[in-house]
């Protein structure tokens, strides 16, 4: 074990020290700093040419500034970007984190997405439904994103925008939308001819009717959940995680999470007067998210029984969820004051940018901001990567669930639930372990072209301004960052595979 | 825990539940800040408040310190220098030797309180001119740091990263005088521009704040005190502290620690920078000046994306853009309603030069120093260049307006621009293609064929574009052109390998003495290899005379002998863009030269 690490760590600062000479050597070559000065018209040139000739030392060979570099960056001291002046650490503290919070959660939503519709699609192989979403990942998968993103800002924000300004409801788009909506859950829960259609009829109706009342009753003037919203939703999301992951008859794994949403019900207005007396702030948040995550673990366990686990599961995912609604709820009653606000102009969905300039505001105002703005960068990226995690979890399904175990778990007579949940997708999972550590890698590489499109200044940007400056040192810190990231998660993914597959031995 | 009593439990829980809805919920606050606000939109994002030092100089920094720092004078729509006397006058003392006393306002004030006075102009002639620098130039290398840092200067070792021409030619310590107000400097030799060079005196840095940061003097008159001590007694050991905190402190992306550096005597002061992404400015509550903030929170945002500029604007996030322009740009901020689109020139301009020196066709050397020949054969080539095509082509869908540019040294729409154009000759001689007249020079000039190489960006569009129409016209005449199409061309520029180079010149102001550098030998921009004697004294009278009068007929002279040579040709203005919501703000009007939008943002009008 100690020897693999060993072999591994060598091999990766090997690895890394090579990368940088290679990098090191491309990026000098294809470089001129001194491009902006040739064009220059001021009378003194010549001094100006002189003296950044001496800063770069560009009049001596490479390996001297590689070396200059190399001794810098091994002793800790990333250097400073030239033109700017500024410290490489300094110009990548803020970029780690402005790409970490914009790709971290299309990052999230794409996986929880694509392993949904990934699992559906296999399941329902062969069917209108999987060719549905097949064809519709492909083109998602082939879409140019900076394409989609002036679409999305186009449709979703200057559209939206206009139509909140003067609300005129296209009922044909709804009815499509409604329709569509009743075609996928008719596709997904399956069944009997009759059965589908009756789905179909049921959630189409369903669909049309949440909308009509969304779009006509002035919801959007006055988005809220309300305590209302809260009962139903809780019960619901209550139902729902003890059907798939204990099985209604369970009974006191139903009882333990109708029991945490009902303990979030009763909280609901404690906690709206705790927001209103005490500035929030994150740690607050967190800190009470923790706690709601122990209550419903603790609600579990009270009711637990002999079967315990499943009830704190269940317990803490409810909680998980009637937590974000009461959040979401919060951040919806600020939406009147936002919207009118002088600085929104009544447009609150932005094409641009991480946030509102001098918009003032709370926490939940400083909350809605970003999410008006991190909203279309999301989307469009989770449209993009959305895809291939439904290919990748589709494929690795279908593979599972032709193995023997399946056929025998099956033919002991356990129910399909069971079959699917414990049996196959524990199993299918397993080929994300791999996949996902890599995608960290992304998650600190930022998005080029996303960025630089939203106007976010991230890793992707900073690495693109470095190139076009002629800044040698943040593009070499970059390229350390991102490719001592990758090793990390390579070990960490096999590491991971190790754990999960008994069958898998990290060994030298 | 039996049934019954889950049962239970769930029930108080939903009655307690029901009962909690009676309550009402807590009104909600939001603290949301309700001033007057107007964005703009810029392509390239602020890291300087320093725009005079060597990294610190480019236009987005120049817009910053515009908004922020008053000054003497400033360019209006004509692109005539106005004065702006609330801010500080300025006179002619004597004409020779040139002598010019500035005189500050008692308007003129820093946004903490400490007036604006002589000792700002100490520092910024002291600072520009270069005079107090003593570190050799081949010293330079080891004024760095590995990491490209600036070393703290050893004691003694005086280097400002700054050199305006004219302004070296103040060698001497000016006159103050005693309160401070005025203050008098001499020039060395007389220098045409100086009134407009009067805008580097306004672009400068608060000495208070130099001697606070520099030499750690906290009170603002002791520490305008020292400045002024340092430089007229040319301390060396202070003045290096002071040359340390001028190069680098004023560099920042971000809102910097000490607020001290955001000090300014402008309209505005700036609250906030978030890196790369904005700056916002608030009223300076102390400007007392004429050019009064229109609006009580101004912001400059940064993006590259051009159509990030229009969707933007489209959705009312911003009310002025300046995108790089292309036409599908323009077209798409064409289609926006309330929305006025500008498409006026910009101050870089596209021309064609040819090469004197280097044995090609153009070298009088080629023909055995037969300069007539040599003539000929550049008078052929310039007359197969359809400047008219490539405005059409090109340059049209972007402004409709746009014309051929037909002066080498002014700027069209400039007050001397119409005088060059009618006596230099330019539009006559080469305002059309003529094929005929090129192919019978070259016979004139007994040459069958000319081969000429071209060099320009190849990762330029519109250069491409622009080689491939010469291309095909000269080929008519009998040219043979050569692809000299290079990424790396701006090295190469000067280096011989090329006949004929096409690429563009950026003008900052309308000063005359800007343009010599092309044309004089061993001119810092001569890349050409062009010698003319006579050019070089006209050249050094234009650089040398007070009066603008005579620089309309020196310079009318100089273009006429450029043309005559055969020199090259210039094509076109480069087009801008900027749009604004008209329904939003009135009053925008850009001008070519920086800062161009934001030039009367004074005059602007929310609505």
């Amino acid at each position: 074990m100690l020897r693999f690490l060993a072999r591994r760590f060598a091999l990766a600062l090997g690895t890394l020290f090579v990368l940088s000479v290679l990098v090191h050597l491309m990026v000098d070559t294809a470089l001129d700093p001194l491009e902006d000065l040739r064009l220059s018209t001021s009378p003194n040139k010549a001094t100006l040419i002189a003296n950044r000739v001496a800063m770069l030392k560009l009049d001596q060979p490479w390996i001297v500034r590689y070396w200059d570099w190399f001794t810098q960056f091994i002793q800790g001291n990333p250097g400073i970007a030239w033109k700017s002046q500024q410290k490489v650490t300094d110009l990548m503290s803020g970029a780690i984190q402005t790409s970490v919070s914009l790709i971290l959660m299309a990052t999230v939503i794409a996986l929880i997405l694509g392993v949904l519709v990934g699992i559906v699609s296999a399941l329902r192989q062969y069917t209108a439904l999987d060719y549905s979403i097949t064809f519709v990942s492909f083109v998602l998968y082939s879409l140019p994103i900076f394409w989609v993103a002036v679409l999305l800002k186009q449709f979703l924000a200057i559209g939206l925008n206009d139509y909140l300004a003067d609300p005129e409801v296209n009922w044909v788009l709804v009815g499509v939308l409604s329709a569509i909506s009743g075609l996928f859950w008719a596709g997904a829960l399956g069944g009997d001819r009759n059965r589908k259609l009756l789905i179909l009829g049921l959630a189409t109706l369903v669909s049309f009717g949440t909308l009509a009342l969304i779009l006509t009753s002035g919801w959007l003037d006055k988005p809220s959940i309300g305590i209302v919203g809260i009962i139903v939703l809780g019960a619901a999301s209550a139902v729902t995680v003890t059907l798939v992951f204990a099985g209604l008859a369970n009974k006191r794994a139903l009882y333990s999470a109708l029991a945490t949403a009902g303990l979030g019900v009763v909280l609901y207005y404690p906690l709206l007067y705790l927001f209103a007396f005490i500035p929030m702030n994150w740690g607050w948040i967190l800190g009470l998210f923790v706690v709601a995550i122990g209550c419903g673990l603790g609600i579990g366990w009270l009711f637990g029984g002999s079967d315990r686990g499943v009830s704190m599961r269940g317990g803490a995912i409810v909680a998980i969820f009637v937590s974000v609604l009461i959040f979401v709820d919060r951040v919806m009653q600020v939406y009147p004051a936002y919207y009118n606000s002088n600085t929104i102009h009544q447009r609150p969905i932005a094409t641009i940018g991480v946030e509102t300039p001098n918009l003032g505001g709370d926490f939940w105002v400083q909350q809605l901001d970003r999410f008006t703005h991190v909203l279309l960068p999301t989307i469009a990226l989770v449209l993009i990567s959305f895809a291939s995690y439904t290919r990748y979890q589709r494929g690795s399904m279908l593979e599972v669930l032709s193995q023997d175990y399946i056929r025998t778990a099956r033919a002991k007579g356990l129910p399909e639930r069971v079959v699917i949940v414990r049996h196959a997708l524990r199993n299918a999972l397993m080929p994300l372990a791999a996949i996902i550590p890599v995608d960290l890698v992304t998650l600190i590489g930022g998005a080029v072209i996303t960025e630089t499109i939203f106007g976010w200044s991230g890793m992707g940007k900073l690495f693109i301004d470095s190139l076009k400056n002629a800044e040698i040192s943040p593009v070499m810190a970059y390229v350390m960052l991102t490719g001592t990231v990758a090793m990390l998660a390579a070990l960490a993914a096999d590491f991971l595979y190790a754990l999960l597959d008994p069958r898998i031995k990290v060994a030298a | 825990m039996g049934k019954k009593r889950i049962i239970s439990v769930v029930a108080a829980l939903t009655a307690g539940a029901l009962g909690m809805s009676a309550c009402a919920a807590p009104e909600v606050q939001s603290n949301l800040n309700e001033e007057t606000t107007l964005v703009a939109m810029y392509n390239e994002y602020m890291y300087s408040m320093n725009s005079l030092t060597s990294y610190g100089n480019n236009m987005t920094n120049v817009n910053l310190v515009y908004l922020t720092r008053d000054n003497f004078v400033y360019y209006d729509e004509d692109l005539n220098l106005q004065a702006n006397p609330s801010y500080g006058t300025y006179e002619k003392v004597s004409d020779n030797p040139l002598k010019v006393k500035l005189t500050y306002a008692d308007t003129a004030k820093w946004s903490d309180g400490t007036p604006v006075d002589a000792a700002d102009a100490v520092l910024a002639w002291g600072s520009q001119s270069g005079v107090f620098n003593n570190v050799p130039s081949e010293q330079l290398a080891d004024m760095y740091n590995d990491d490209y840092t600036m070393k703290e200067t050893a004691d003694g070792q005086v280097y400002f990263d700054t050199q305006i021409y004219g302004i070296d030619w103040i060698t001497e310590f000016p006159e103050v005088s005693a309160d401070l107000k005025s203050v008098t400097f001499t020039y060395s030799k007389p220098f045409a521009d100086w009134e407009a060079y009067m805008l580097y005196f306004g672009m400068g840095l608060p000495a208070h704040i130099v001697g606070k940061r520099a030499l750690g003097v906290e009170d603002a008159t002791a520490a305008k005190a020292a400045v002024i001590a340092a430089f007229q007694n040319k301390d060396n050991s202070a003045l290096s502290k002071i040359a340390n905190s001028y190069n680098s402190d004023w560099n920042f992306t971000s809102t910097p620690s000490d607020p001290d550096l955001l000090v300014g005597s402008g309209a505005f002061v700036i609250t906030e920078i978030k890196a790369k992404e904005y700056a916002t400015m608030k009223p300076n509550e102390k400007y007392e000046g004429d050019h009064k903030a229109p609006v009580d929170v101004f912001t400059l945002r940064y993006n590259e994306d051009p159509m990030a500029h229009v969707q933007a604007l489209e959705n009312k996030e911003v009310q002025i853009i300046y995108p790089m322009p292309t036409a599908d740009v323009l077209s798409a901020v064409q289609k926006l309603s309330d929305v006025e689109v500008f498409t006026d020139p910009e101050g870089t301009f596209e021309h064609v030069d040819l090469t004197f020196d280097n044995g090609g066709p153009f070298d009088p050397a080629t023909y055995g120093g037969d300069a007539a020949k040599a003539l000929k054969v550049r008078q052929a080539f310039l007359k197969t260049i359809p400047r008219q095509t490539i405005v059409d082509s090109i340059i049209e869908p972007l402004n409709p307006d746009a014309t051929v540019r037909n002066s080498y040294n002014i700027v069209p729409g400039a007050p001397m621009y119409d005088s060059a154009v009618a006596s230099n000759g330019m539009a006559e001689q080469y305002g059309e293609v003529d094929i005929e007249a090129a192919k019978s020079l070259l016979a004139e000039a007994g040459v069958k064929t000319a081969t000429v190489r071209v060099l320009y960006s190849a990762t330029n569009p519109r250069r491409q574009q622009e080689f491939k129409l010469i291309k095909e016209s000269a080929e008519k005449a009998g040219f043979e052109i050569i692809d000299g199409g290079d990424e790396g061309w701006g090295g190469a520029l000067g280096g011989g390998t090329y006949d004929a180079s096409i690429y563009g010149w950026a003008s900052t102001t309308t000063g005359i003495t800007e343009t010599a550098s092309y044309y004089v030998e061993g001119g810092m921009n001569n890349y050409s290899g062009y010698k003319n004697s006579t050019i070089e004294q006209l050249e050094d009278q234009i650089g040398t005379s007070l009066d603008p009068a005579e620089w309309e007929s020196l310079n009318n002279q100089i273009e006429k002998l450029l043309v005559d040579d055969a020199y090259g040709l210039t094509l076109y203005q480069f087009p801008g863009l900027t749009a604004y919501d008209t329904s939003a703000v009135s009053g925008v009007n850009p001008i070519a030269l920086s800062p161009t939008f934001l030039w009367n943002f004074w005059q602007w009008e929310i609505l």
